[in-house]
């Protein structure tokens, strides 16, 4: 009797920490969408970017040349790699174009710069909520896949230990005005 | 914006020279009053009694009773006057934008639906200011808010008594982010259930030991919750000696801030000439005031302006 009983509460116990396993972790791919839905809405905001930038400031168009060549594609034909990349160079394109606008006073006071400025502003920090979001949903996969008992269970169905988002080496340091105008 | 109080003070103080004299006249008046009826009521307590020591001493508590009853009820044209001249005066004084309505308060549907609190028996809100500082329209109010609890004696004799859900103020300031869903920020408990909202675990444990966060949105959470953000919060959780809850609802932000004093009020027993209440509620009010700079919510570099 005493057997049955240990055995019925292991398989519940079993049953009970998969679940839970395949909940987090589909928490972990719901929070990596909405990364996506952001990086899209971030996508479709270059064409803006790019007419604002033309109509004041001619010479910039190279600051934007490899991010109007992304433009190019549609959002969901982009591979993960190519999301990765259009992620850095937008990063530092709106950078440079925010500290370019110091030199263009006309650019900097039109309304359709300080909407933009602001949308970005908005994405950016919804991005970054995003990636928080995620971070927390690995880390606390992560610690189910890696604590025991539920590290057994883990290992049997094949969880993995996922990769929290870092912040890029070149992002974490104060950006060099110098540097950002080389290209 | 004036801020320093000792000037706000000597403008004010032909107002409060008003106040202290229309309070000697009031006090006077309930004096008087109570003086007769206390004096009657002392009387016919000796005839009924026929004066007997027991008779004598109850019949001057009664007629002591009264005579204060007397007096305390002209507490309220004082207040009234004191309200619409010294504390409208302050808020003006401090923020320009800003009206006080004694008479109105936030209403109960926007305190339930709040969700920081149980859904009070008996409600009572007043003494809203409203107005706008700098881009944030903001407003704040005295709320009390009660629970029926009804006790039952082993005679079988039931006794009501209120119980505090909330007292203190509610400021509800226009926050400078868009938002659709409920972000509830609670005080820290062991128990942490919502079946509602879920729990949105932050990465600040100095606000992650002070608060619990609950959200119908992890990631709108998180939005609004930005890391300097978080830092503002606790930073204002310490200006205040109450424990303070926040939630954001309908594109703004409402702080709960509990605080057991009744405030914005004068007594008939006491000269405001004297007694320090006036600068207690100047530095009152500019405290709630500044919420607006201490979380920076006239920073609109987002969307919404």
């Amino acid at each position: 009797m005493l057997t049955l009983i240990i055995f019925i509460a292991l398989i519940l116990f079993g049953v009970a920490t998969y679940n839970n396993l395949v909940r987090k972790k589909n928490n972990v791919d719901n929070a990596f969408g909405s990364i996506d839905a952001m990086l899209k809405k971030r996508f479709d905001l270059i064409p803006n970017l790019v007419a604002t930038v033309q109509q004041y400031a001619e010479h910039e168009k190279q600051t934007f040349a490899t991010i109007t060549d992304l433009r190019a594609k549609s959002y969901s034909t982009l591979k993960d790699d190519e999301k990765a990349e259009f992620d850095r160079n937008f990063t530092a394109a709106s950078r440079k174009l925010f500290m370019v606008a110091e030199n263009y006073p006309q650019l900097k006071a039109s309304e359709n710069f300080i909407q933009l400025q602001r949308t970005l502003n908005e994405t950016e920090e919804q991005l970054s909520a995003s990636r928080r979001t995620f971070n927390a949903c690995v880390t606390e996969y992560n610690n189910a896949v890696m604590t025991f008992p539920t590290n057994l269970l883990a290992g049997m169905f094949g969880f993995t230990k996922k990769e929290v988002f870092s912040i890029p080496e070149t992002e974490r340091s104060n950006p060099q005005v110098k540097d950002l105008f080389k290209s | 914006m004036e801020t320093d109080f000792d000037s706000i003070y000597a403008r004010l103080r032909p107002v409060l020279e008003q106040l202290e004299a229309q309070r000697r006249e009031l006090k006077a008046k309930g004096n008087r009053t109570g003086m007769i009826v206390g004096g009657i009521v002392f009387l016919l307590g000796l005839f009924i009694s026929g004066g007997d020591s027991t008779g004598i001493f109850v019949s001057a508590i009664i007629a002591g009773i009264i005579w204060y009853g007397c007096i305390a009820s002209k507490s309220a044209p004082l207040c009234a006057f004191y309200k619409q001249h010294v504390i409208s005066a302050l808020v003006s004084q401090l923020c320009e934008n800003a009206s006080f309505q004694p008479e109105k308060g936030i209403s109960e549907q926007t305190f339930r639906a709040s969700r920081l609190f149980t859904s009070p028996d008996r409600y009572h809100s007043e003494d809203l200011i409203s107005g706008k500082i700098d881009k944030t329209a903001f407003c704040c109010a005295e709320i009390v808010a009660e629970e029926k609890r009804i006790t039952t004696d082993s005679k079988g004799r039931q006794q009501i008594r209120w119980i505090d859900i909330f007292r203190g103020f509610f400021f509800i300031a226009d926050f400078q982010k868009d938002f659709q869903g409920q972000t509830v920020i609670y005080r820290n408990s062991w128990i942490k259930l919502n079946p509602r909202r879920q729990r949105v675990k932050l990465e600040n444990p100095e606000f992650e030991k002070s608060f619990d966060t609950y959200s119908t949105d992890q990631v709108e959470a998180r939005y609004l919750l930005s890391p300097s953000f978080m830092e503002r919060l606790l930073e204002l959780d310490r200006k205040f000696p109450g424990k303070i809850t926040v939630s954001f609802l309908n594109s703004s932000v409402i702080i709960a801030i509990p605080d057991a004093k009744n405030h914005f009020e004068t007594s008939i027993w006491q000269s405001q000439l004297r007694n320090d209440s006036v600068r207690r509620e100047f530095f009152t009010l500019a405290t709630l005031f500044h919420i607006v700079h201490d979380l920076n919510l006239n920073l609109r570099i987002w969307s919404k302006e």
